[in-house]
């Protein structure tokens, strides 16, 4: 089931109406929103809720484990079985393939034979998701920031929640788990403010992602059923193909977080925001800063300062990014794609590191000039822009043609559809537009009459029915 | 309780009430102003409906069926053909419908070819696939092509939770959409589009042009990739169009009533089993079939319809290269079907008038 489908807001109204009818009934309300949870996930596949069933119950007793014990070697060996199971499970399924060929193809070249075995398992649908997220409770239980809960109801809920399982925020335990712990208060501006950011989510998955997706990305970068024209495109239509696509996955994911968090505070839960205009970013960092905000904070959290952060030295520091954002690549998939990404990333990163700390160390401070300010947010747009090439390109050499076509500049036919143009332009402007003017008009929508808000809810989907025939999936789903 | 029902009574029930109500009346004005052809971006067998409805007048032979029909049809070569064996005139119209089932071409048959839109003769070409009852496609007639009184019916017929609820909530909610594609296209807005659906009378193959001739198409794929797509196609099949393979029920009562109407309007109604790939009978070929050929047969006999089989030569030919994939025809295809259709099939069917 999607958001975006025909079935989730009926799916939702029952799941309303039975959250609320249980307002006062703690047990029996989460209950069935886990109920609610697992069939959503289920409707993809039930085999592989068994998975989220196993991480819930590895989980809930390695935290129940570390609360009862204070030693140390004991707490880092029981932790360490819960992070090893996770990422093995994740490992098997995601990974296995890609090593699998990748090892072959070495023994192979090397004259060796072709014996490593494939598992070819079907990838489940947001394992990296709830897999991080359920590995975030048994570390912050093992850091104290969060004690153990006894309640195997409340940990399953905080793992498979269904406005985020497949697709994020990840959410932090300490974050979500005490919201489980009171009872929901319904709020009309709340629910109204919700019902806003659905509406937007929509409007940025189904108007603009799968308009520029279907009519331009597809066509040129290709899709696992039909080739790319990379080789044969023009280095325009390239180039307005990588702007489309940079605009097509931040409106797809943040669609998506916005569907998840508006859906969660029609239940009075509160949701981290996951994106904050990340084409505005005036360098790397902080892009990262406002990127898949949840997954990057993990990384930093989890990842990156354990393994020495900025304060184990200046070599150990850029070895930590390196193997941070390479990591982080290949959380996205098994593609040596990713990796490059990732890798490109992590280098720019360092790199960055290196620059801010010379001219810190020289007395230079950040220029506050609007127009050095522009061009870092341009170089910054471009730079993040190189990156999606090799994210969104189906292979490493599709990629490299890509590049290549670049040197025959001004060869070649252009053919950008006038909805694309549209729909970018639209995406951009809105993108450039001032946090605080969007706040006004989320605020505008709450204070409107029920029957506006009907209007704009029934203007959205007819408009969303207009541009799409099909429920196309969420990007990040394949993650 | 209470708390649920000022909930319900409050902005959430108001919010849903006004957009339950907004649907019904667009649903209904659809209905009212006749424009439920008039569908979004990219439907084509709806926009190929609308055509007809738009521009089609004193079509003396409409072809109905699924995609193999629409691939498989050139009303112009029809019309061609027919000339030359009659020595007559007649104009012939493709109404194919991609994913079709007798489900789809009943509401058409229904809501569209009467009046003025009604022809002397209609084919309706079937298969197995497009009169199996629990066949996952019927839901796509609902959706595209069913009237508010189809979607009452069926959640009469099979209960609350009707069996095809997606695909009546999908046509509820989607199809007052209409309206705004009805706007934009008072406004000119895929007008083209139109026209040359028009010009090619709803199929899709055009016909020869000056200096070309049929052995100078280009062909298909090679045997050895029919032989792989034959295997793929093959499981998918099974899987999908003709699990639970049952005639009896929806399909045959979709089928009767098409036939009825028909008789009613004083349209000629003739059945035919449409040719499969040369591949068939080692590939899609089961249990079905023999089933449905027999099945089909004695209904139209019992209806008093015209039945053919046209899966047999000269219809069907051995040639793999009259087709561009395991169900649809190629060009080439398409125009030796039509030459045989319109000097071989429609001249018993379409007597002079006296």
């Amino acid at each position: 089931m999607y958001f975006n489908s025909i079935e989730y807001p009926f799916f939702l109204l029952v799941v309303l109406f039975g959250f609320w009818a249980l307002a006062r009934r703690r047990c029996a309300r989460h209950l069935m929103l886990l109920a609610a949870s697992y069939f959503f996930y289920g409707c993809w596949n039930w085999w592989y809720l068994g998975l989220i069933v196993f991480a819930t119950l590895v989980h809930y007793v390695v935290a129940l484990a570390l609360d009862g014990t204070a030693r140390p070697a004991r707490r880092k060996v029981l932790l360490a079985v819960s992070v090893a199971t996770s990422l093995g499970v994740l490992g098997f399924f995601k990974y296995s393939g890609f090593f699998a060929d990748n090892a072959n193809t070495l023994l192979g070249a090397l004259g060796l034979g072709r014996w490593v075995p494939h598992a070819r398992a079907l990838l489940p649908v947001g394992i990296s998701f709830y897999t991080f997220q359920a590995m975030s409770y048994t570390i912050e239980v093992y850091r104290g920031a969060l004690k153990a809960r006894r309640s195997l109801l409340d940990v399953a809920l905080f793992i498979a929640f269904f406005p985020q399982l497949v697709a994020g925020p990840i959410l932090r335990a300490s974050q979500f788990i005490p919201q489980l712990e009171r009872d929901p208060h319904y709020d009309e501006g709340r629910a109204a403010s919700g019902l806003f950011r659905i509406l937007t989510g929509l409007v940025k998955k189904v108007i603009i992602a799968d308009t520029l997706g279907v009519a331009l990305v597809d066509k040129v970068f290709g899709t696992p059923g039909a080739a790319s024209a990379l080789a044969d495109a023009a280095p325009l239509q390239i180039l307005v193909a990588v702007y489309a696509y940079t605009f097509q996955i931040y409106c797809d994911f943040s669609g998506y977080s916005d569907i998840a968090i508006g859906t969660g505070r029609l239940m009075g839960f509160e949701i981290p925001e996951n994106f904050n205009r990340p084409y505005i970013a005036v360098s790397l960092r902080d892009f990262w800063r406002r990127w898949h905000i949840s997954l990057s904070t993990w990384l930093r959290d989890y990842l990156y300062i354990p393994l020495g952060g900025s304060r184990r030295g200046t070599v150990r520091t850029y070895w930590a990014l390196a193997v941070t954002m390479l990591l982080g690549g290949l959380w996205h998939g098994a593609s040596w794609n990713f990796v490059v990404w990732g890798a490109f990333h992590g280098l720019l990163l360092a790199l960055t590191r290196w620059w801010q700390r010379r001219r810190k160390a020289a007395g230079l401070r950040p220029s506050t000039k609007a127009a050095v300010i522009l061009l870092k947010r341009l170089g910054t747009f471009h730079l993040v822009c190189l990156g999606w090439l090799f994210f969104r390109a189906l292979t490493l050499s599709d990629a490299v043609t890509a590049l290549g076509r670049f040197g025959d500049w001004g060869q070649g036919h252009v053919h950008v559809p006038g909805e694309v143009t549209a729909v970018l332009l639209a995406a951009m402007v809105v993108h450039l537009t001032p946090t605080v003017w969007r706040v006004r008009v989320g605020d505008w929508f709450v204070r409107m009459p029920a029957w506006v808000q009907a209007c704009s809810v029934v203007a959205v989907i007819w408009l969303a029915s207009l541009m799409a025939q099909a429920a196309a999936p969420f990007i990040y789903f394949q993650f | 309780m209470n708390r649920l029902r000022a909930i319900l009574t409050g902005r959430i029930g108001r919010v849903v009430g006004v957009i339950v109500a907004l649907t019904a009346l667009a649903d209904l004005a659809v209905e009212r102003l006749g424009v439920r052809y008039c569908q979004p971006i990219g439907h084509e067998p709806t926009m190929a409906a609308w055509a007809y409805q738009q521009g089609a007048a004193d079509i003396d032979v409409v072809f109905i069926g699924s995609s193999r029909i629409h691939f498989g049809v050139v009303p112009a070569a029809v019309e061609k053909a027919f000339r030359q064996a009659t020595g007559r005139d007649i104009r012939a119209w493709c109404l194919g419908i991609e994913a079709g089932t007798v489900m789809a071409y009943h509401a058409v048959v229904r809501d569209l070819l009467q009046g003025r839109g009604a022809p002397k003769v209609l084919v309706v070409g079937l298969s197995p696939r497009a009169v199996n009852s629990n066949s996952t496609r019927n839901g796509l007639a609902l959706t595209y092509f069913g009237s508010p009184a189809d979607w009452w019916q069926e959640c009469r017929s099979r209960g609350v939770w009707a069996t095809d609820w997606r695909a009546i909530a999908s046509g509820v909610f989607g199809r007052p959409t209409c309206l705004g594609q009805w706007a934009m296209a008072s406004a000119g807005y895929r007008a083209e589009q139109v026209r040359s659906i028009l010009d090619l009378r709803g199929g899709i193959h055009a016909p020869l042009g000056p200096g070309e001739s049929e052995e100078d198409l280009p062909g298909g794929p090679s045997r050895e990739k029919w032989d792989r797509l034959a295997a793929a196609r093959l499981q998918f099949v099974r899987d999908d169009l003709l699990r639970d393979f049952v005639i009896l029920g929806r399909a045959d009562h979709a089928f009767r009533s098409m036939a009825r109407i028909a008789r009613e309007r004083g349209i000629r109604l003739l059945v035919v089993n449409v040719p499969t790939h040369p591949t068939f009978d080692r590939s899609h070929k089961a249990g079905e079939y023999e089933m449905y050929l027999e099945s089909m047969a004695r209904t139209c006999d019992e209806l008093a319809v015209a039945w053919q089989d046209l899966n047999v030569p000269p219809w069907r030919s051995p040639d793999c290269d009259l087709w561009r994939d395991m169900d649809h025809m190629n060009r080439r295809g398409a125009l030796r079907l039509s030459r045989l259709l319109g000097s071989g099939v429609l001249p018993p069917h379409l007597p002079p008038s006296r």
